[in-house]
C-alpha cells in the first residue's frame, strides 16, 4: 500500500502532507498584513473571493526569515477556514510505500518536532510528514 | 381551526414529512450497516421530533404511536435489544402509519381513523420477547420505557405474553397490508380535499441561499466600481444606466437580506403556548416573558437555534421550575417566571433563557457525573463552578430523576451545545441554587453585508462598521489645539464631554509617517456606550462590505471583527470597535485598571469612573471625578486680569473667575501667589457658570472603582482617600467646596410644608457617590435615608414608605441590584408611585432602555448634580404630597 504526498521544501528540509489535504498550490499574490498579528501569521490573501490566512512555515519552524519574493503557497482547508502554507519551493507529488514510514527520529530539530507525525526514508533524503492539525492550531 | 393553529399545523406537516424522508433514508442505510450510530441517531431524532410535535399539536394517536417506536429505539440504543430484520419491518410499518396520519392531517386536518393500538401492542410484545430471548435482564427497562407518562392500559394485557418471533413477523405482515390499504383508500378523497398545503411554500436549500448571498455580495462590489467609473464619465446614457443598476442592485440586496433576516419573534411566539400547556400539565404556575421579539436574525441561524431553544425552554419549565408547593415552602411567590430575552450586543445576538426556579445544584451534578464515570473524584474536588455547570453539556448526562416525555430522553444538552457551536455560537450557564438559572446563548453575525466607513492608517485601509460610528471630526490649523494632552494620553472635548483619543497607527504599531500635522481626522466611535475617538490618517469612503470570518489566529488578537474584499480585490480588515476600545483603555489608564488576576478586557461591569489626578502646592496627590469637569486648560499668565475680587481670565468669550484650589481647600500658607507662566486649570460648571480651578500640575487621567480607604473629614471638602498605583490620593468634594465658596446661583430649596422637611431615599453601594447624592439632596432641603443596596432599600421602605417622596438609586449593587429593586417597587401598590431616579455609570442606549423598561422614572448618568436636581424637581414639581 502506498500513499501520495504533496511535497515541498522549507529551508533545507523536505516536507510532505497527504495530497488530498492540499487543495491547490498558488504563486505569490498580494498579501494584506495583519497588524499586531504573531509573526507566524503573515497576512491575508484573496483567493477567488475567499479570504485565506497565510501561515509562514519558516516562522513556525523558527528558521531565519527571508524577505524573498520567491515562495509558493500551499492552500489547505481546516474545518471551515482556508489557510495557505508559505513554503520555499514546491516539489513533486511523491508516492511512498507505507512500510517505509518511521516515527520521528531524534535528528529532527526540536523546533519541528511538535508538528511532525513521522518520516519516510527516501533514497538520499528524509521526507518529513507534517501533522496539519497541529500546524493550523498553533 | 384558528389561523395561528393552521400555520402551526402546516409547519408540523412540513417538518414531519421531512422527518419521514430522513427516517426512510437512514433506515435503508442502517439496515445495511447496523453498527452505524450516526444513522440510528438520525432515525431516533426524527421520530422524537415528530413525537414532540404531535404532543404539542394535541394529536394523541400519532403521539402514542411515535412513543412506542421511540421506546423500541431506546432499547436498541441502550443495548437491551439488537437490530434484526423483524425490527426493521416493524419500524417500517410504524412509519407507514405515521405517514397515514400526516396525510390525513394534510387533507382533512385531523388524524387518520386507523387503530394503531394493535400495532403498538405488537411492538411491545416484540420488544419484550426479543429482550427475553436475548437473555437480557432488562425486561423491566422495556416496561418502564413503554409506560412513560401516559396510559399504559392497552399494553399491560399483552405484556405478559411471550410471542414467538416468527409469529410476530406474520402479524406484522398482516398489519402492513392493512396499513397499505388505508393509504390507498384515501386518494379519491384527496382530490376533493384542499390543495396540499405544502405547495404554497418553497423550501430552499440553505447552501443555495448562501450562494445567492455571496453572488449578491459580488454584485454589490461590482456595482460600486461601475458607479464610481460612471460618475467620472460625461456620457448621459452611461450615468443613467448606472443609476438604474444602482437602484436595482440595492433593491435586490434588500430583498435577499429580507429573505434571510427574520425577527426572532417568529420562533419565540410558539413558546407561549408550550409553556402554558406544560405548566398546566405539571401543575405549576408560570409567567412567560418574551423580550426582544424584533431582534433580527439570519434565517439559517434561526433554524439552527429553534430546537436548542425549545429544549432549553422545556428544561426550564420541567426541571428548573419548582411546583407551587415547593415555591411556597421556599418563600417564593407561587408564580414562577421564565424570561426569554433576545438582543443585539457587540456584533452578536444574545438569547437568554432565565428562570427564578430552583437553580442548579452543584453537588447533584458532580454526583451524577461521577456516577456516570464522566469525571474522577479527584477532578471533582478541583473544579471551578463554571466547569461544574458545564458538565451538563457532556453527552450521556441527565440529572432528571425520572425521564419524562416532556424534556426528552437524552436528546439532551449535549446536542444543544453542539448545535449552537456548529453555527459559531457559544452557550454558558449562570445559576444560583434556590434562586434560578440563566442559559445564555451568543450567536455571531458573520453572514452579513454591512455599511462601513473605510479609513486608512499607515499604508493599510481598514473598515469600521457604521453601527459604531457616531461622527467624524476634522481638525485643522488652530483647531488642532483643541486636543488636550495629559502625560501621554490625548483627549478631545466633544460638546461638553471629554473623550479619550487613540491613534490608530499607534494602537496597531504601524509605521508612523512623521509629517507636520496640518490636520487631523478623528472618527468618534461608540463601543457599547463608551465613546472614544480614533485618529486616522485618511477617511476614505462609506461602502457596503461583505463580512467574511477570520481564522482563529487572527480572531484571537481581539481587535478584528472580520475581513472583507474591497472593490479592487485587496483584503481589508474590519475593526472590532469594542475590542479596540478595550485595548486602548488598557494602554491609557495607569495600572489601576488591571484586576488582581491581571486579566485584560475591562468591561464596565463595576462602577469604574475616570478621575483627574493632579498635585497642589502642598504635598500629596488629589483628584476629582472627570465627569464633573467641563474642560482642562492651560492659561497663559498674560491672559489673566485682576479685579478686586479674584483673578479672571477669558474663557469662550466670557470672563471666568480663577480660583486657586489649594487656597480654597485651606492648604496653602497664605503667601502671595506668584502666577507661573502657564497656569494648569480645570473648569467646572456650576449652575451654568464656569469656574476655573488652578492646580499645580495636572498629572494623569485614570479609572478607579472608588474603593475609598479612608473616608473624608466633614468640612474639609475631601470625600476620602484611595490608592492609585500605591500612592494615596485625596478625592475632593467639589460640590461641598463650591458651597463653601458660595459659587453658583442661589440654591433652590423645597418649600417646607407643615414644618416638615421632605424625605428622600438614596440607594447606592459606593460610599463616595452615596455621600455626594446625600449631600445634594440635603442641600435642596431633603432629609435623607440611606441604603447600601436594593434589599436594604426595600427594608427601609417597608417602614418609611409614607414619608419617602423620591428615590435615587444606583444600578450595580451587591445583594439586590437596581433593576431588581425597581421591579419590586413598581409591583407594590405602596411604593409604585414614588418617583425613582436611576443614577449610574451604565449609560448606553441599551442600558437606558433597559432601565426605563424595568421601571425607572428617570435614568441619569453619574454624576451630574444639575440633572439630578432637575429630575427631582420635575417629579415633585406638582407639589409635595
Amino acid at each position: 500500500m502506498s500513499t501520495q504526498f504533496c511535497t515541498f521544501k522549507v529551508g533545507s528540509n523536505l516536507f510532505g502532507i497527504p495530497v488530498l489535504d492540499a487543495q491547490e498550490v498558488i504563486m505569490p499574490i498580494p498579501v494584506t498584513k495583519v497588524p499586531l498579528a504573531d509573526a507566524r501569521t503573515r497576512g491575508l490573501i484573496n483567493l477567488r473571493g475567499q479570504i485565506v490566512t497565510l501561515l509562514g512555515l519558516r516562522e513556525i519552524f523558527g528558521m531565519k526569515q527571508e524577505d524573498s519574493l520567491k515562495y509558493m503557497n500551499v492552500v489547505v482547508r481546516a474545518d471551515d477556514a482556508l489557510f495557505a502554507l508559505v513554503v520555499d519551493e514546491i516539489n513533486d507529488v511523491l508516492d511512498v510505500e507505507d512500510s517505509n514510514f518511521e516515527s520521528t527520529p531524534s535528528t529532527v530539530s526540536p523546533d519541528l518536532r511538535p508538528f511532525v507525525s513521522g518520516i519516510y526514508k527516501l533514497s538520499g533524503e528524509l521526507l518529513i510528514i507534517l501533522d496539519l492539525n497541529k500546524l493550523l492550531n498553533f | 381551526m384558528s389561523d395561528a393553529n393552521k400555520e402551526l399545523l402546516h409547519e408540523f406537516i412540513l417538518e414531519s414529512n421531512e422527518g419521514l424522508q430522513v427516517i426512510n433514508d437512514k433506515l435503508a442505510q442502517y439496515s445495511k450497516n447496523p453498527t452505524s450510530m450516526e444513522d440510528f441517531n438520525g432515525i431516533y431524532r426524527a421520530i422524537h421530533t415528530i413525537k414532540g410535535g404531535a404532543r404539542f399539536m394535541k394529536l394523541p394517536e400519532l403521539e402514542a404511536l411515535t412513543h412506542s417506536i421511540e421506546s423500541v429505539l431506546d432499547l436498541i440504543r441502550e443495548g437491551v435489544l439488537t437490530y434484526s430484520s423483524s425490527f426493521n419491518d416493524l419500524i417500517l410499518v410504524g412509519v407507514d402509519y405515521i405517514q397515514a396520519h400526516i396525510q390525513s392531517l394534510e387533507n382533512f386536518g385531523v388524524e387518520a381513523t386507523i387503530d394503531t393500538s394493535i400495532l403498538r401492542s405488537e411492538i411491545l410484545s416484540f420488544a419484550t420477547s426479543s429482550a427475553k430471548s436475548e437473555k437480557s435482564s432488562k425486561t423491566n427497562a422495556v416496561e418502564t420505557s413503554f409506560s412513560g407518562n401516559f396510559e399504559a392500559e392497552d399494553h399491560t394485557a399483552s405484556s405478559s405474553e411471550i410471542v414467538e418471533n416468527n409469529q410476530i413477523a406474520e402479524e406484522v405482515g398482516e398489519i402492513s397490508t392493512a396499513a397499505t390499504a388505508v393509504l390507498q383508500a384515501t386518494p379519491n378523497e384527496k382530490q376533493n380535499a384542499e390543495k396540499a398545503i405544502a405547495d404554497t411554500v418553497v423550501r430552499v436549500n440553505v447552501n443555495l441561499l448562501d450562494k445567492i448571498m455571496n453572488v449578491v455580495g459580488e454584485l454589490v462590489l461590482t456595482r460600486n466600481q461601475i458607479v464610481q467609473l460612471a460618475s467620472a464619465q460625461e456620457t448621459g446614457d452611461l450615468i443613467r444606466l448606472s443609476t438604474q443598476l444602482n437602484s436595482i442592485t440595492s433593491e435586490l440586496q434588500t430583498d435577499i437580506m429580507t429573505t434571510r433576516m427574520q425577527p426572532i419573534g417568529s420562533i419565540l411566539n410558539r413558546f407561549e403556548r408550550i409553556v402554558r400547556d406544560m405548566a398546566r400539565e405539571l401543575d405549576k404556575k408560570i409567567n412567560l416573558k418574551i423580550e426582544g421579539k424584533d431582534t433580527e436574525l439570519d434565517k439559517t441561524l434561526l433554524e439552527a437555534i429553534k430546537d436548542p431553544l425549545t429544549h432549553m425552554v422545556r428544561n426550564a419549565v420541567d426541571h428548573g421550575m419548582e411546583t407551587i408547593q415547593e415555591r411556597i415552602k421556599a418563600g417564593k411567590p407561587e408564580e414562577g417566571n421564565v424570561t426569554i430575552r433576545a438582543y443585539h450586543e457587540g456584533g452578536q445576538v444574545t438569547i437568554e433563557i432565565s428562570d427564578d426556579g430552583r437553580g442548579i445544584d452543584k453537588q447533584r451534578i458532580l454526583a451524577k457525573a461521577e456516577e456516570k464515570g464522566l469525571i474522577r473524584p479527584d477532578e471533582a474536588a478541583r473544579m471551578a463552578d463554571k466547569e461544574i455547570y458545564n458538565l451538563v453539556f457532556l453527552p450521556g448526562f441527565s440529572t432528571a430523576a425520572k425521564v419524562t416525555n416532556i424534556s426528552g430522553r437524552g436528546v439532551g444538552m449535549d446536542v444543544v451545545k453542539t448545535n449552537i457551536e456548529k453555527i459559531g455560537g457559544h452557550i454558558e450557564i449562570l445559576t444560583e441554587l434556590g434562586k434560578g438559572s440563566v442559559f445564555k446563548m451568543r450567536i455571531p453575525l458573520t453572514l452579513a453585508i454591512i455599511p462601513a466607513l473605510i479609513v486608512s492608517s499607515g499604508e493599510e485601509s481598514f473598515a469600521i462598521p457604521q453601527i459604531n460610528l457616531v461622527e467624524l471630526v476634522r481638525l485643522e490649523g488652530d483647531k488642532l489645539l483643541q486636543i488636550e494632552k495629559i502625560k501621554d494620553s490625548e483627549f478631545f472635548r466633544l460638546r461638553g464631554n471629554i473623550i479619550p483619543l487613540a491613534r490608530l497607527s499607534n494602537t496597531l504599531d504601524l509605521p508612523r509617517v512623521e509629517t507636520e500635522q496640518e490636520s487631523l481626522n478623528i472618527v468618534i466611535l461608540n463601543a457599547d456606550g463608551a465613546m472614544f475617538g480614533l485618529i486616522v490618517d485618511q477617511i476614505l469612503d462609506t461602502q457596503e462590505i461583505v463580512v467574511k470570518p477570520l481564522g482563529k489566529q487572527i480572531k484571537n488578537i481581539g481587535i478584528y471583527a472580520g475581513a472583507t474584499i474591497m472593490g479592487d480585490g485587496h483584503v481589508a480588515l474590519i475593526l472590532d470597535v469594542q475590542g479596540l476600545a478595550n485595548k486602548c483603555s488598557l494602554e491609557r489608564g495607569s495600572g489601576s485598571k488591571k484586576t488582581a488576576s491581571g486579566s485584560e478586557a475591562v468591561h464596565q461591569s463595576q462602577d469604574l469612573q475616570e478621575i483627574l489626578l493632579f498635585s497642589l502646592s502642598s504635598k500629596g496627590l488629589f483628584a476629582v471625578p472627570l465627569s464633573m469637569i467641563t474642560r482642562l486648560e492651560e492659561f497663559d499668565k498674560n491672559s489673566v486680569d485682576y479685579t478686586s475680587m479674584s483673578p479672571i481670565t477669558k474663557y469662550r468669550d466670557q470672563p471666568m473667575p480663577l480660583l486657586f484650589l489649594d487656597e480654597a481647600l485651606g492648604l496653602s500658607v497664605g503667601a502671595s501667589k506668584e502666577l507661573p507662566d502657564i497656569i494648569p486649570t480645570f473648569v467646572i460648571s456650576i449652575d451654568n457658570l464656569n469656574y476655573g480651578f488652578v492646580v499645580d500640575k495636572i498629572i494623569d487621567v485614570t479609572a478607579t472603582n472608588f474603593d475609598l480607604k479612608k473616608s473624608g473629614v466633614e468640612g474639609a471638602c475631601i470625600i476620602g482617600t484611595l490608592f492609585v498605583n500605591e500612592k494615596a490620593v485625596s478625592i475632593i468634594d467639589m460640590y461641598d467646596l463650591a458651597d463653601k465658596l458660595k459659587l453658583g446661583l442661589r440654591k433652590k430649596t423645597y418649600e417646607i410644608t407643615q414644618g416638615k422637611r421632605p424625605t428622600a431615599l438614596v440607594v447606592e453601594d459606593t460610599p463616595m457617590f452615596r455621600t455626594l447624592a446625600v449631600n445634594i439632596m440635603r442641600e435642596i432641603g431633603f432629609d435623607v435615608l440611606v441604603a447600601t443596596n436594593g434589599k436594604e432599600g426595600i427594608d427601609i421602605l417597608t417602614q418609611r414608605y409614607k414619608d419617602v417622596q423620591v428615590i435615587i438609586s444606583d444600578i450595580e449593587m451587591p445583594i439586590m441590584n437596581g433593576y431588581e429593586f425597581v421591579e419590586i417597587l413598581k409591583s407594590r401598590n405602596e411604593y409604585k408611585n414614588i418617583p425613582i431616579i436611576a443614577v449610574t455609570s451604565r449609560y448606553s442606549e441599551a442600558d437606558i432602555a433597559k432601565g426605563k423598561s424595568a421601571g425607572f422614572d428617570t435614568y441619569l448618568e453619574k454624576f451630574k448634580k444639575e440633572e439630578i436636581i432637575n429630575a427631582v424637581q420635575k417629579h415633585l414639581g406638582r407639589g409635595l404630597s
